[in-house]
């Protein structure tokens, strides 16, 4: 869609503002229903707009990127632009500098359109946790977006954003992706900055891609990844164009299996699975299965690492630096305690417990440790397999969208987290990709996930899937209103 | 299992305080968790840590400008935070 956006604007069939204002009055007409925006930056993204018109109207060259309007997950930093992380603490928060990845974007002459909803500070699998309403489902009404980058899987759907970025922890991007029925890239840890993106768990944090397939998703990827020194996490290592790699064939490419997962499917999904890998083996792929020790442990050792992690990142909001302050408070105790029970939703005051009580001394052994282990295990056997396989498959959750009523389901959390942690826990590069419906119409999600940094790998094979896919949902492009 | 007393030490970590409701509420909560999760196995693995973190130079740069930074405190004043001064000590001095 990216490119044929591009080909649009260098033909000048469309002005860029005139694309940006289409999306602006999109996002005006539904997206009070939809709720996939908490901010909107109408005048900022028109500006942005009428530079690459003034480009093109000189006959400059413009970037792939340039003139297309894309949304940005609520708690990555965009110069004077609101970041709430969909918070009630950092409701007037606007963080003083930008992102790397927002730098990027805004060097590559990308528009944006404003900050996406999300799951409070990027905790939940439903988006329903945000303090500024819940994300609709962009297909169906009172059902679950998926979370915590719901705003944005939901608003790339429903044709409010080409694309957007996104943060993954345990799912974060791949699950609103597969629930939307959009596609979802969680890059190697390393690949992307984090500088700017504000903190839930620090080693399991990743900025990722929304994006309606998998070549709008390598262009993206591609404009944002790369070194950062600012953030001390971030990888020197080589980066291979995953744009440059989308039209290699799959023939003789080893997939693996990961039938731990595929075993847990309800039956009434067996064949929609079934049928990707069929489709995979037409490609011309090596399909073989794997298992991988301890998966079991995977989501249990995410949660208690996620939570402990964010028992110590939230610890800095405490009414003074920055963020909700109470009103009336008679101590310095008072004032934090305060500023923090106001400011913080119920979620994340439930998993700040948490992980205060796994972080405890006389169970920090028993809990802390042992996850630490597990995660050791887990990644070391998921590098094993795929010394012998390019890349690893399994859906991307057990189930498709839920109604809301359901959100508190423990064994529903679980089947839509648990195909996701493994590659968050080894900070393995995974992308879910659309790849049919359930019995009621919703959309399913199929993930790849590639060596480190192979991003380039598991877009390739994305996009090769998408070529063959008789059930992924076209998409929208779009292109009923531009004429592509 | 959680109980009231462990309750109180987490509240006194988090710094956070619910109503007697809310707080009963998300013990109940938190244990029903604790018991979905399990207990963790115990493995004895060999693997190496993974060594993420790649060292660079420590390297002396421009930091944002004072003012700036103070922009979304909830109050300031001549470059400082304000908030509460701590409790008077009222014990004798020596």
């Amino acid at each position: 869609m990216i490119r044929q956006l591009h080909e649009t604007l260098l033909k000048k069939e469309w002005k860029a503002e005139e694309l940006t204002e289409r999306y602006l009055s999109a996002i005006r007409n539904t997206d009070s229903h939809l709720r996939s925006y908490i901010t909107v930056s109408a005048e900022q993204a028109l500006e942005a707009a009428r530079r690459t018109d003034r480009k093109l109207a000189q006959n400059e060259p413009i970037a792939m990127l340039e003139g297309i309007p894309l949304s940005i997950k609520d708690n990555i930093s965009v110069r004077g632009m609101p970041a709430t992380c969909g918070s009630r603490m950092l409701e007037h928060y606007r963080p003083v500098y930008d992102a790397d990845a927002v730098e990027r974007l805004k060097q590559a002459g990308a528009v944006l359109l404003g900050k996406s909803n999300m799951d409070e500070f990027g905790m939940g699998s439903t988006g329903a946790t945000s303090f500024y309403g819940r994300t609709e489902h962009p297909f169906r009404y009172g059902f679950v977006s998926g979370g915590s980058s719901g705003g944005g899987a939901a608003g790339v759907a429903a044709d409010l954003a080409v694309c957007g970025l996104g943060s993954d922890t345990g799912g974060s991007v791949r699950l609103p992706a597969a629930f939307c029925g959009i596609v979802g890239l969680k890059p190697t840890y390393g690949s992307v900055s984090r500088y700017g993106l504000i903190a839930y768990a620090s080693s399991l944090d990743q900025i990722g891609v929304l994006a309606k397939n998998a070549e709008d998703t390598a262009i993206v990827f591609d404009a944002v990844s790369g070194y950062d020194h600012r953030d001390a996490t971030s990888s020197r290592h080589r980066r291979i164009s995953a744009i440059a790699e989308l039209n290699q064939p799959l023939r003789g490419k080893k997939i693996a299996l990961l039938t731990d997962l595929f075993q847990l499917l309800p039956s009434e999904l067996q064949p929609v699975f079934s049928k990707v890998v069929s489709e995979f083996h037409f490609l011309g792929a090596e399909i073989t299965e794997v298992c991988i020790p301890h998966l079991s442990q995977a989501f249990p050792a995410y949660y208690i690492l996620a939570c402990s992690e964010c028992a110590s990142n939230l610890a800095r909001y405490d009414g003074v630096r920055y963020g909700y302050r109470t009103d009336k408070f008679d101590s310095m105790e008072e004032l934090v305690t305060k500023s923090r029970s106001e400011g913080f939703g119920w979620e994340v005051k439930r998993r700040i417990m948490l992980g205060n009580y796994f972080l405890r001394a006389e169970r920090y052994d028993t809990y802390y440790q042992r996850a630490v282990q597990i995660r050791r295990s887990i990644t070391c056997e998921m590098e094993q397999r795929l010394k012998e396989a390019d890349m690893l498959l399994c859906p991307s959750a057990l189930t498709a969208a839920y109604p809301f009523e359901r959100k508190n389901d423990a064994a529903l959390v679980y089947q839509t987290d648990c195909c996701t942690v493994p590659a968050s826990l080894s900070g393995l590069p995974a992308v879910s990709v659309p790849c049919g419906f359930d019995s009621s119409g919703l959309p399913l999600g199929i993930q790849l996930i590639g060596k480190r940094f192979c991003e380039h790998t598991v877009l390739n094979a994305a996009y090769q899937y998408e070529q063959v896919s008789s059930d992924v949902r076209r998409a929208k492009t779009g292109g009923d209103f531009f004429g592509i | 299992m959680i109980d009231k007393k462990e309750m109180d030490i987490l509240k006194q970590l988090s710094k956070l305080q619910f109503t007697e409701q809310k707080e009963a509420e998300l013990m109940r909560d938190m244990n029903r968790t604790l018991r979905t999760m399990g207990m963790l196995e115990e493995i004895r693995s060999d693997f190496p840590v993974a060594a993420v973190c790649e060292m660079r130079e420590d390297e002396v740069t421009a930091s944002l400008p004072q003012e700036t930074m103070l922009k979304n405190a909830p109050s300031a004043e001549n470059g400082f935070f304000i908030c509460p001064g701590g409790k008077q000590d009222d014990s004798p001095t020596a």
